[in-house]
């Protein structure tokens, strides 16, 4: 509605509009929360016993629409950092005891998908590898990680399975809540989901945030502003990482059962799909978007899995060549950044950045209606 | 000997389903994550011809020209449009790669299937023992590079590719149909996939899915060997990955030498981004 009403042109609408807009976008990125809230007051036990798994996947997807969308660097790790992130949780948990282990096994998990990211893209970043190879490289982690898990039989219980011991938080003063019983569980994974959203939001605003939206933009005019593009990409990296790497431990807690599937490439092609098709350049959208298509994925997968695919992939394609050929019409679906996003947009009409010396636009050129 | 001999064998094997990569992305410089998808379309074609009761060396071609006519049609109604955005080229390739393995696993379901190899037999070569169609295929590697590089290096064809690829302006300007140029390339390039699929299916049992494994490995192949150098890039990158997964994997678990391989893929990656035949040359 803000869109609508900075485009009616109006001087007076116009100012009215920008000043509305911050708290229309608030207001807008309440509501799916305030419905998440409500729903175990109205609906029945089905819902509230799946949601907060989807809930947390959906912060996954989060984490994907951090690299994606802000820094403009797709990542096919999130789902394995996810995954890491429960085994190394419920490992810790089956060894450890102690009223509040299960705070720090919420830790560990955030630190081991946060170190395995940082290893990871400090690596890369710092050899200043093609945005590209990177990509490709991280489509290897989820065939590798996936693949140790399923090998590591002793250790993770292979394609069986996992069990997660029982996960409890005793809150001083209050009281235990426990993950397995149905509404503590549902409210505790709500309330991280609003919480990395909460984290993913602020650092969007704040100074980091623009500066990975600077490098998306033209890393290299950036790197001659002097910033140092590498730390900001691994830090971006890393904290997606651990976004991962927490959702998955309390995934583990909620769903009580994993295997190395949750990690491989078709979840991370899934991931990467319902990204995509929610929005990536908004967490509002990506979370909404990865909750309900987490929840259809779950429901068509007992029936027809293949089909789903199909079309999921097929919407890709739709949503790549639909971006590229700028529709106009579908930018405001896209970016709410309002009208210098717009205007970045047509990258392929200007000169070219110097990646290929704008030697290949020739054969755009010739394509343009 | 037994192992210097599948290393030999293995990595042909993997530089043979590297090729059509390595002529895509080493000229035209398109991302194509749906060399993997390709791979698998040139096998199932193989499965489903010989079905039809066709002959080994009929199906392979007509495999080959199979993933070639899609190759056609991807090119000409979505891909040619990405030239300039290799980023968006990865994701469009990707979700093509996707829609194509979902629609032959609705095809042909995802279960394991063979496919028969024409000779079976072993043969003793040095003492360590081999299959005759591994050795059929390691000749088929050699005889496709060699026409790959023949073509491209000593005909005016392939003259005419390398000029349009370095400058495609000026050669625009000097007549050529660069569109064409790029066409044909990228569906020659799928059409090696085909066939390098189609042989190597006997080997392996299929399924929809064995193509992600060789799309990474293939482009590990093409960019630590060197991407644009065809023939030579494509064997030491084969060699690299494909045959230093079989060593290792000789004396440690397959997941063990899969990670190891990778982890090197990598490293080579990170300090030597041209690859390894260029990094040679240009000593």
């Amino acid at each position: 509605m803000s869109v609508r009403i900075i485009r009616s042109g109006a001087a007076l609408n116009r100012r009215w509009g920008q000043r509305a807009a911050p708290y229309l976008r608030t207001a807008g990125a309440s509501v799916p929360f305030i419905v998440l809230f409500a729903i175990p007051f109205y609906l029945n036990g089905y819902a509230v016993s799946v949601l907060p798994q989807f809930m947390l996947e959906a912060v996954m997807g989060m984490s994907l629409a951090l690299m994606w969308g802000q820094l403009g660097l797709l990542s096919f790790a999130q789902a394995t950092f996810f995954m890491e992130g429960a085994y190394a949780s419920g490992l810790f948990l089956k060894h450890a005891s102690g009223p509040y282990s299960s705070y720090l096994g919420i830790l560990i998990a955030t630190a081991v998908g946060a170190a395995s990211a940082l290893l990871i893209g400090a690596f890369f970043f710092s050899g200043k590898v093609r945005d590209a190879y990177f990509v490709i490289a991280t489509l290897a982690v989820p065939v590798l990680g996936s693949e140790i898990a399923n090998d590591s039989t002793s250790v993770t219980g292979g394609f069986g399975g996992f069990t997660a011991p029982a996960v409890v938080f005793r809150v001083p003063g209050v009281g235990s809540f426990s993950m397995t019983s149905l509404v503590s569980g549902y409210f505790i994974s709500l309330l991280v989901s609003l919480l990395c959203f909460a984290f993913l939001q602020v650092l969007k605003r704040v100074r980091f945030g623009r500066i990975l939206v600077a490098i998306r933009e033209d890393e290299d005019r950036t790197g001659a502003l002097g910033y140092r593009t590498a730390v900001y990409k691994t830090l971006a990296f890393t904290a997606s990482g651990g976004i991962a790497g927490l959702a998955g431990s309390f995934y583990l807690a909620a769903a009580g059962n994993i295997g190395p599937s949750l990690g491989d490439v078709t979840s991370a092609t899934l991931v990467v799909i319902w990204v995509a098709v929610s929005g990536r350049r908004s967490f509002v959208r990506s979370f909404v978007g990865g909750v309900v298509f987490a929840w259809v994925s779950n429901y068509l997968n007992g029936l027809i899995p293949e089909y789903w695919s199909l079309v999921l992939a097929l919407a890709l394609v739709v949503i790549v060549v639909g971006e590229h050929s700028n529709l106009r019409s579908r930018l405001p679906l896209y970016s709410r950044e309002g009208a210098g996003q717009r205007q970045v947009q047509p990258r392929a009409e200007g000169p070219g950045p110097a990646k290929h010396g704008g030697e290949e636009s020739i054969l755009v050129q010739e394509e343009q209606p | 000997m037994q192992i210097f001999i599948n290393f030999l064998l293995d990595s042909l094997v993997f530089a043979l389903a590297a090729v059509g990569l390595a002529v895509i992305f080493g000229l035209i410089r398109v991302i194509n994550l749906a060399h993997g998808a390709l791979l698998m379309v040139g096998a199932y074609l193989l499965l489903e011809l010989e079905r039809n009761g066709i002959s080994f060396g009929i199906a392979v071609a007509g495999a080959a020209v199979g993933t070639g006519v899609l190759g056609a049609i991807l090119e000409v109604t979505l891909v040619r449009y990405f030239y300039d955005k290799p980023d968006e080229t990865l994701l469009l390739t990707y979700a093509i790669g996707v829609a194509i393995v979902e629609a032959l696993q609705i095809i042909f379901t995802s279960n394991f299937q063979t496919v028969s190899a024409p000779f079976s037999g072993s043969v003793a070569i040095a003492g360590a023992h081999v299959s005759e169609y591994q050795v059929f295929v390691a000749i088929c590697t050699f005889v496709l590079l060699g026409a790959i590089a023949l073509i491209v290096l000593r005909t005016p064809l392939g003259t005419l590719v390398r000029a349009t690829i370095e400058n495609p302006k000026v050669a625009s300007l000097l007549g050529v149909n660069i569109r064409a140029v790029y066409r044909s390339t990228f569906v020659a390039g799928a059409l090696i996939a085909g066939l390098a699929g189609a042989l190597i299916a006997p080997i392996f049992s299929i399924s929809p899915d064995s193509g992600t494994t060789y799309v990474i490995s293939s482009f590990f192949i093409v960019i630590t060997g060197g991407a644009g150098s065809l023939v030579s890039g494509t064997m030491i990158g084969g060699a690299l990955i494909g045959g230093g997964s079989t060593l290792i994997g000789s004396f440690q678990s397959q997941v063990v030498a899969q990670t190891a391989v990778y982890a090197i893929a990598a490293v080579i990656l990170r300090w030597a981004p041209e690859g390894i035949a260029r990094k040679v040359r240009m000593k």
